[in-house]
Order: structure tokens, then C-alpha cells, then sequence
């Protein structure tokens, strides 16, 4: 005889401390909840990445130059803030939300969640890409605040921001998606299960080879051109990452299919 | 060198029981991407997945699995 498992409804204290439930509540109301929880944070995330990205343009292109540096910090600042309302989301869910018999039940949903994040790294890339070039250009040419007459430092402001929160972001967020670090500890399983592990070890692979041959690139850029190879590096870092999570997120969806 | 690969009876254990593959998960602790993916051959099972898979199912990992020389 298989058992399934306990009944699909509790009551009672759900974790230590926790207030007891009033009555019965289904695991497909905590669920329902759950996504509730989710759509917000979707929407939350949507309106911070559309603000940032209008606001930071408008600061670009048509604020005076010290608003450069500003829109970045603006940038930083909320992206910083989006980042506190999903951990503050992610770690007060609906109780008994994080139950084992729950996670169970949503670790389709959990994995499809991952790959769809995955998708959105080589866009990401593309975001990054003018003001990294303009950035990178601004320093290898002496110094923006020389050639602007801008107060020492404002002009690489943007840069070092960029560089000091945006990439260790992107590296630590992959790192996350991928080994399933940072998630809460009843979801950790689900993001680091066997087949995660063995897709993660192809990807990382690729991701590799990816590195390796954009370094040989830039290397090969160097040699013509020094400010190329520096140019280049950035987008070698920042590719080989999304190679390797787009290649995740692929293996993830012909998991998904192979039935 | 004898390439070998691994064959299963993964599918006709779980329909004989009547389970699903998110069923089967559950059982065995693991993912359902991990039943589909194991059942279709693309993923080869660690011996600590095998034999929870054989457990959840009723039976033993010989029973579940064999290999198949090429």
C-alpha cells in the first residue's frame, strides 16, 4: 500500500511561536496565498525595473551632466530596495507555507520560477551594455573629469556603482538561482535537488568555455588594441554568466518536455 | 570497453501502482522533472536516488533498473 502522506488540511501552531490557526485551512489555500504573494512581488519588481530604467534614461539624456552620477545611485537605490521587499516577502510567507509537504506540492512551479529568471540574464547584458562601453571609454581616455570639467569623481561615479553593485549583483543572483543559496531553507532541497545538480554541472561547463573563449577574444583585442581588451572584459564576465544560465534555464525546460 | 547504459522500468512500476509522476515525487522525496527525466533515460539516478526510487515503489533496485550493453 503507498501513503501518501498526511491529510491535505492542518490546524494548529505552524512553526514554534507561531499563533495556532483558527480553523482547517487547505494546502491549496496556502498555495493560493503563496502566489498572491508572488504576483505582488512581480509587479513590485516590474514598476521599480520600469521607473529606474525612465528615470536613469531621462537622467542620461537629458539631465545635466552631474545627473549622471545621480540616476545611477537612483538606480542602485531602488534596485536595492525591490531586493529588501522580495527577502521581507520571501521570508514572512503565509504560515505553514514552508512546510515540507507544501514545498512538495509547488516544486514544479518553484524550478519553472528559476528558469524564467535564467532567461533574463543576456537582457540583462543588454541594459548594461551602452553605459558600460560609455563608462569604460570615459576612464580609458584619462579621466571623465578631465575631459568633461566635471568635479573629481562624479563622472565615474556611474562606473564604480555599476561595477561595485551591479555586477557582484548579477553574479551573486546567478550563483542563488543556480545553487539554490539564499532561498529558505525548506525550498533549498527543491533548488538543489540531484538533476539540479547535474544540470548546474553542464551549465557551469559552459559557462566555462564560454569564459575561456571570450578571454582569448579579449586577449586577441588587447594585442591590436590595449582599451579594446578592457572593454571587452565586463561583457566576458557578464556573457560567460549568461551562458551558463541560459543554458540551466534550456536543460530545465527539456526536463520539463522529455516525457 | 563495454559502453553500457541504464534501462528502467520506472513507468510501468509507477502505472501499475496507479501513481502519477508528481505522485511518485512526493514519495520519493525528489522533484517531478526527476521522475520524467529518469523514466525517459536522460538522467542517470545516483545509488541513493535508485534505491529511494526501488523504496518508494516496492522494490528492489535490480527490479527498477538493469543495464543495457551496446
Amino acid at each position: 500500500m503507498i501513503d501518501l502522506g498526511p491529510p491535505n488540511s492542518h490546524s494548529g501552531p505552524d512553526r514554534p511561536g507561531a499563533p495556532m490557526s483558527t480553523g482547517a485551512v487547505t494546502d491549496e489555500q496556502i498555495i493560493a496565498q503563496l502566489r498572491g504573494r508572488q504576483r505582488w512581488a512581480r509587479w513590485v519588481v516590474f514598476a521599480v525595473a520600469i521607473a529606474s530604467v525612465l528615470g536613469g534614461a531621462f537622467a542620461y539624456y537629458f539631465g545635466r551632466r552631474h545627473m549622471i552620477a545621480a540616476s545611477w545611485w537612483a538606480v542602485a537605490a531602488a534596485g536595492s530596495l525591490t531586493l529588501a521587499a522580495l527577502i521581507w516577502l520571501m521570508r514572512t510567507p503565509p504560515a505553514a507555507a514552508y512546510e515540507a509537504r507544501i514545498v512538495a506540492k509547488r516544486t514544479d512551479e518553484l524550478q519553472r520560477s528559476r528558469s524564467r529568471v535564467l532567461w533574463l540574464f543576456p537582457l540583462q547584458i543588454l541594459l548594461f551594455a551602452p553605459a558600460i562601453i560609455k563608462e569604460t571609454q570615459h576612464i580609458l581616455d584619462g579621466g571623465a573629469d578631465r575631459l568633461l570639467g566635471l568635479p573629481r569623481g562624479i563622472a565615474t561615479t556611474g562606473y564604480l556603482v555599476m561595477m561595485a553593485i551591479g555586477l557582484p549583483t548579477m553574479m551573486v543572483t546567478t550563483l542563488m538561482v543556480l545553487i539554490g543559496a539564499g532561498y529558505p531553507k525548506a525550498i533549498r532541497p527543491v533548488m538543489d535537488d540531484e538533476l539540479s545538480r547535474a544540470q548546474r554541472a553542464k551549465a557551469i561547463a559552459s559557462g566555462f568555455v564560454a569564459s575561456f573563449v571570450g578571454g582569448l577574444i579579449a586577449l586577441a583585442a588587447g594585442l591590436i588594441q590595449p582599451r579594446w581588451a578592457v572593454l571587452a572584459l565586463p561583457f566576458v564576465i557578464m556573457g560567460s554568466l549568461a551562458v551558463a544560465a541560459v543554458h540551466f534555464a534550456i536543460l530545465d525546460r527539456q526536463a520539463d518536455a522529455s516525457g | 570497453v563495454v559502453e553500457r547504459s541504464l534501462g528502467n522500468r520506472l513507468k510501468d512500476a509507477r502505472t501499475r501502482l496507479d501513481l502519477t509522476q508528481a505522485e511518485l515525487a512526493l514519495l520519493a522525496g525528489v522533484s517531478r522533472k526527476t521522475i520524467n527525466t529518469v523514466e525517459n533515460g536522460v538522467f542517470v539516478p545516483s545509488t541513493l536516488l535508485a534505491l529511494a526510487l526501488a523504496q518508494s515503489l516496492g522494490m528492489s533496485v535490480e527490479e527498477l533498473f538493469y543495464l543495457v550493453e551496446k
